[in-house]
């Protein structure tokens, strides 16, 4: 069984609206929202608008070269001459874009980028002279690397790449 | 006046102040619309007649959860009838502390979320509460929460999430930026990524008797059953096992968690189901990579505690501390723990490591992450010859050997916990198990209930050799229950 149509996210319109301070709307529509069950032609149409809106999924071409930046970083970061240094400053640029960016998309995968950088630095710079645990640091940077280069491989797809 | 079968939706008579009008208005602040007084309190979808363009009554339900989650407001519960929908779930209001706006089946639905980008995408949205459904085959992580607090998450399940191909996996919750919330009692089993994703400044969460299993990217060993990437949170009474990586992690900015009274078992990765798209060696084997790891790992990570834990059959050291920056005090306290069989052999499907285990003992301390690390009153027990603990650069045999030499574990016992049966997922603490009564309870984190929410007891067939306020704790996830009770603890 299925019961379900395609998600009504009406995020342009979300993002318009409020964008143009038609927060009022909200305002008056409360009346009706309190109700809980009425439409949205009850509640007329700007009444379909969230408070917040749901964030949109699309990077912005701005966003797109921040990641075009971070990759560049990136792999230069995590390349045979890459330093913890190095590392470090890609981490904080993959950071940084995900504060930023209203995308939900864009920031969870710049967040894991930032994410699997730290651990990355540390794998990096947590260098043991007991061959042991240099092993086990190489095979978790290793891991760390495939990931890191999955989330540019994700970052470079979400912009049409 | 109300219309037959409408009872519960009486007129609106909400009544919002001026000045939250005008700072709605003005978009000043995010107030939650609240449902007032007497009015609807449960919206419902899915049944017969149903439309979105309805009005979610009990007779004319909404077709749709998305369409529920549209209008639900502060207080309102979203009833869903059983059936299988392909909703995006994206609340559009907050609820409140004290009111906050619910989706659950409806009494005796099974309700199942198949297909959609996320099962529930929570927002810049807080006082939501999703329970009870079953999200699978999400394009992305089934549960997706951001910029939220006071989230409930129990008794879902979420599984398949995502694909085991780059650029396409998913966690099966992943949670950004959340905070005090729960997350308590689900199933998160797999998924193509980490079953449970707790990430950039999470704080104050409580992940409390959850199941997180199975969870595989499948081409790299990286998938968690829990992945602590934010600090201050609680993880609690969960169960993991069968991960491809460890069964609970705290990564970098996973400082100061709280990992107490979990069961870390058989994480050793799929040997059944060998893939061919590994990573060339080292990352994996060479004939499927998906080799599992620490029962418990912290890497790079200070000030947390882990206590009380089950931690038997990992692939690598059971309980892992390592990564910290050298000359930095880690802060770090393990204790109570129960650590069995960790480390001393590879499942079929990782023999082609290039070396495994890659880590041995059933805890293991590396070299610069001493300082500051205190380690004391575990049971630990191998039963074939082998590392049983490491300290800095040196593997020890035996306890007594690693205590001599590291001066910790001076409450520790090496001996065979007696667990129930270990091989179907029972760590229970059998009669006589020297690990009753004889736990640090005073140390930080260390629960008045075990594993399975049961009571401290006090086993009259034990003389309590315990620390602390109650001397009588048991080491590891689970207290035992014995048939004669002689003291419980309120």
């Amino acid at each position: 069984m299925n019961r379900s149509s395609a998600p009504s996210r009406l995020r342009p319109l979300a993002g318009a609206a409020l964008a143009l301070g038609v927060a009022v709307s909200v305002a008056a529509g409360a009346s009706a929202i309190a109700g809980g069950a009425t439409d949205d032609a009850a509640r007329g149409p700007a009444a379909a608008v969230s408070r917040t809106g749901p964030a949109s999924s699309v990077p912005s071409p701005a966003e797109c070269t921040s990641m075009r930046a971070v990759a560049a970083d990136v792999a230069g970061a995590t390349s045979a001459s890459g330093t913890g240094a190095s590392v470090h400053a890609a981490r904080g640029r993959a950071a940084a874009l995900a504060r930023a960016t209203s995308s939900d998309d864009v920031r969870e995968v710049a967040q894991n980028l930032a994410d699997d950088l730290a651990a990355y630095r540390v794998a990096l710079t947590t260098a043991s002279a007991d061959p042991g645990e240099a092993r086990e640091a190489a095979g978790r940077r290793a891991d760390l690397d495939v990931m890191i280069r999955g989330h540019v491989t994700a970052m470079r797809r979400l912009c049409g790449h | 006046m109300a219309r037959p079968g409408l009872r519960e939706h009486a007129r609106p008579r909400r009544r919002r102040g001026l000045a939250t009008c005008v700072a709605a208005a003005l978009g000043l602040a995010a107030v939650p619309l609240a449902v007032a007084e007497g009015a609807v309190t449960t919206l419902y979808v899915g049944g017969a007649g149903c439309s979105d363009t309805g009005s979610g009554t009990a007779t004319v339900p909404y077709c749709t959860i998305a369409k529920a989650a549209k209008v639900a407001i502060a207080g309102q519960t979203v009833l869903v009838s059983s059936g299988t929908y392909t909703d995006e779930v994206f609340p559009w209001h907050s609820g409140v502390s004290g009111s906050p706006i619910v989706f659950r089946p409806a009494p005796g639905a099974a309700v199942t979320i198949s297909g959609a980008k996320h099962g529930f995408t929570i927002s810049n949205q807080s006082w939501i509460t999703v329970s009870g459904f079953t999200i699978q085959g999400s394009t992305s992580n089934g549960i997706y929460v951001f910029n939220a607090t006071g989230v409930t998450l129990s008794g879902n399940t979420v599984r398949t999430s995502g694909k085991r191909v780059s650029g396409a996996t998913a966690y099966g919750m992943y949670l950004n930026s959340m905070t005090g919330s729960l997350v308590q009692g689900n199933l998160v089993t797999d998924n193509s990524a980490s079953g449970i994703f707790v990430t950039n400044g999470s704080t104050g969460n409580q992940l409390l008797g959850n199941e997180s299993s199975w969870n595989a990217y499948g081409y790299v060993r990286n998938a968690v059953g829990i992945d602590l990437r934010a600090p201050g949170n609680l993880v609690s009474g969960s169960r993991v096992h069968d991960n491809e990586d460890s069964g609970i992690q705290s990564y970098p900015g996973g400082d100061r968690n709280t990992i107490v009274g979990n069961v870390s078992y058989h994480n050793m990765g799929f040997t059944t189901a060998v893939l061919s798209n590994c990573s060339a060696p080292p990352t994996g084997n060479t004939a499927g990579c998906i080799t599992g790891d620490h029962g418990i790992d912290d890497f790079g990570v200070t000030g947390s505690s882990v206590v009380g834990n089950t931690v038997y059959g990992n692939v690598s050291a059971g309980i892992n501390l390592e990564g910290v920056a050298s000359g930095t005090s880690t802060g770090f306290t393990i204790a109570n723990n129960v650590a069995v069989d960790n480390a001393i052999g590879c499942p079929d499907g990782a023999g082609g490591t290039v070396k495994c285990p890659r880590t041995r003992g059933n805890i293991r301390v590396d070299s610069t992450s001493q300082l500051g690390t205190q380690v004391d009153s575990d049971l630990v027990n191998l039963s074939t010859a082998g590392t049983m603990m490491v300290w800095g650069s040196t593997s020890y045999t035996s306890l007594a050997a690693f205590r001599t030499a590291s001066g910790q574990e001076p409450r520790g016992i090496q001996a065979d916990p007696r667990l129930a049966d270990p091989a179907r997922g029972d760590f229970t603490l059998g009669a006589g198990s020297p690990a009753v009564d004889s736990a640090d309870s005073g140390a930080p984190g260390e629960a008045t209930t075990d594993a399975a929410g049961q009571a401290r007891v006090d086993d009259p067939a034990t003389v309590n050799s315990g620390l602390g306020p109650r001397a009588y704790d048991d080491r590891g996830a689970y207290e035992y229950q014995p048939s004669t009770v002689s003291q419980v603890t309120p």
